[in-house]
């Protein structure tokens, strides 16, 4: 009997379903991780980490390889399980059931598409995913985020076409849907399209800060570690070493900083940190050597961790003051302390502290430019590094915690202890992978890793940057001042282009019609006397306008059938 | 609405004075590092490569940010308001 760990996700949205939120609903929504890694356990290779295990099942003419356990599944699979841990207690307090039950098929689609050894099995668990996920961008208490979940799904089923097109296209050629590097032919290129989509890599970029600006608090939590990091696995199955990786990579980092600065929404400012550190990560993934992948991979896991954390912090401002706008908040860091002291971790984690994960995983891929004599990369990487430390470690930080909120303080609140614990459940991981790296993070790497982060001189310049960015902020402060704007990105095409092609189409055809029934009018008209003219003559004068009558009610039930009740 | 001042906003020149000399004596230790490792180590010979490429490089960022994108990219509505 296969059991597959999203079996275990599907018994908790069925449950869920069945139940609502029971207590026994409640211990399973905790002990979810654990079930899952209970059903994993068996498969688990258990003479050293590096071995490969696979389990197959014939379906058909089919064989679908539905787990495929290798050091790079692990290190995903590990780091969800423990992410959706934290994030279950984070969402511990929400009683939505539809809610509930996407965000377990969301977190055990992902399971299964990182575990997955086909394309194919990977194209179910990554549809489920889609759908799932749409359901948690949407935020009952925001009319608007229903069409942002349109749009979500829009630009979802065009990555799902491309990945469906290129499997046909790989099965009618009768080629391996093996789950492993793949050549830039039509059906190659399809599936970059659609892993591209996922990543969010420009420019296809826009649904991400769309999407997850509009959810729920815990809906973001649990969105902005999954999807893209599907992709990034994804990316280093199929295209490691791509060269077209750096170049989009490159491309992503630079515009998510760019565009993180002026957004003014903090989910926002986020969401475009998350596509430059996407960046960061298929960058490497495009170097394509042990260290980018490494770098890649181990800036993931970091990336899950303390991304997590500052999408829990907004999460909170969210729903305790009802502001998510820079604009509109402002000493916060008097409202609440406990909060500060959990969101600068992740602040200082990204920007890259040393002792922090971000810095270890980063540096990784810094050395992996470097070594492979990228120097423009290695400029760029350093320079968006000092983008990101400037918007999230002192913009954000400054405008949302330390200045004045324009429109006087708000009040004090406090944070829930399960809100309490996930968050520092990630500062917690956040230093472990960053203090001893060695013991934690590396021998969980799809390569062994060779080289030592920790050297006096790295520390040194990592810590110039840092001060160099920290002067020039305290100079800058008053140009950075937020400002409720709306930043035009690339949705811009489908959101108002799509509008003008909606009025450009619905013109001619309202035109059309009202033409017709302008013609069609004149010639019942034109029918009607001529038949009152002729029934007039041969039969009583009721007779005649009855038929008339009669006539033109048919003739009148097709018009609104044709036309008005079209 | 004129923003009011809070302490943290006050206290910024003080806050220059603090960090720049924070740069200066981390350039004066790259220059030790440098200087220990005769030029040879991995440490650049520019001792204050690093701090001058976070000042300038967070300069270059605002003023891309608000010379190209505020003026190019900015509008003062939002798609879901109008």
């Amino acid at each position: 009997m296969v059991m597959h760990p999203f079996f275990a996700f599907l018994f908790a949205a069925l449950l869920t379903l069945a139940k609502g939120r029971s207590p026994f609903q409640r211990a399973v929504h905790l002990a979810l991780p654990v079930l899952a890694f209970a059903c994993l356990y068996p498969y688990l290779p258990h003479e050293g980490i590096r071995e490969l295990h696979r389990l197959t099942l014939p379906v058909g003419s089919l064989s679908l390889q539905l787990l495929r356990i290798d050091t790079l599944s692990i290190l995903f699979c590990g780091v969800f399980l423990i992410y959706m841990l934290l994030a279950n207690l984070y969402a511990y307090a929400v009683k939505s059931r539809i809610h509930l039950i996407a965000s377990y098929l969301y977190a055990g689609s992902s399971l299964g598409a990182v575990l997955a050894g086909d394309l194919l099995v990977l194209f179910i668990f990554w549809e489920i995913m889609a759908l799932a996920s749409a359901v948690l961008v949407w935020n009952p208490e925001r009319e608007i985020s229903l069409r942002a979940v349109f749009r979500y799904l829009l630009i979802h089923a065009l990555g799902g076409l491309c990945f469906f097109a290129g499997l046909m296209l790989r099965m009618s050629e009768g080629q391996s849907l093996a789950l492993a590097a793949q050549p830039l032919d039509t059906a190659g290129a399809l599936f970059f399209a659609a892993f591209a989509v996922n990543a969010a890599l420009p420019p296809v970029h826009a649904w991400l800060p769309d999407a997850y600006s509009a959810s729920t608090p815990q809906g973001s939590v649990y969105l902005c570690a999954f999807t893209s990091k599907v992709a990034v696995f994804a990316f280093i199955r199929c295209f490691a070493g791509c060269d077209w990786l750096i170049g989009f990579g490159a491309a992503a980092a630079a515009l998510g900083v760019l565009f993180a600065m002026m957004a003014d929404d903090i989910r926002k400012l986020l969401s475009y940190h998350l596509i430059c550190q996407v960046g960061f990560m298929l960058a490497g993934v495009g170097i394509g050597t042990d260290l980018g992948i490494n770098g890649a991979a181990g800036h993931a896991v970091g990336n899950i961790l303390f991304k997590g954390l500052l999408f829990m912090a907004a999460g909170t401002i969210l729903s305790e003051t009802g502001f998510s706008r820079l604009s509109e908040l402002g000493g916060l860091a008097s409202r609440n302390r406990g909060l500060l002291a959990l969101y600068l971790v992740g602040a200082m984690a990204i920007s890259g502290f040393p002792g922090l994960n971000g810095y270890v995983t980063k540096s990784l891929l810094f050395a992996s430019a470097e070594k492979a004599h990228l120097q423009g990369l290695s400029v760029l990487f350093t320079w968006v590094s000092v983008g990101t430390f400037l918007s999230i470690g002192l913009k954000l930080t400054f405008f949302a915690f330390f200045a004045a909120r324009p429109a006087g303080p708000l009040p004090n609140f406090r944070l829930s202890v399960p809100v309490t614990l996930a968050m520092s459940g990630c500062v917690f991981l956040c230093f472990l992978f960053g203090l001893d790296p060695a013991a934690f993070l590396y021998p969980y790497l799809p390569y062994p890793v060779n080289y030592n982060v920790f050297s006096a001189g790295h520390i040194l310049g990592t810590l110039q940057l840092l001060a160099g960015t920290l002067t020039a902020f305290l100079f800058l402060k008053s140009s950075l001042l937020p400002k409720k704007v709306l930043t035009l990105d690339l949705d811009w095409i489908y959101r108002k282009g799509g509008l003008f092609i909606q009025r450009g189409l619905s013109m001619p055809l309202d035109q059309g019609q009202a033409g017709f029934q302008q013609n069609l009018s004149a010639s019942l008209k034109h029918l009607n006397q001529q038949l009152q003219r002729m029934f007039s003559s041969v039969t009583p004068p009721g007779a005649g306008a009855s038929l008339i009558t009669l006539l033109w009610g048919l003739l009148g039930a097709a018009v609104w059938f044709f036309g008005v009740g079209r | 609405m004129k923003r009011k001042q809070t302490k943290a906003e006050a206290g910024i020149p003080a806050s220059i004075l603090i960090s720049g000399t924070v740069c200066a004596l981390l350039a004066i230790a790259g220059y030790a590092l440098s200087d220990a490792s005769g030029g040879q180590g991995d440490w650049t010979e520019w001792p204050a490569a690093y701090a001058a490429a976070g000042f300038l490089g967070a300069f270059l960022w605002v003023w891309i940010a608000q010379g190209i994108g505020k003026k190019f990219l900015c509008r003062p509505w939002d798609f879901d308001e109008v």
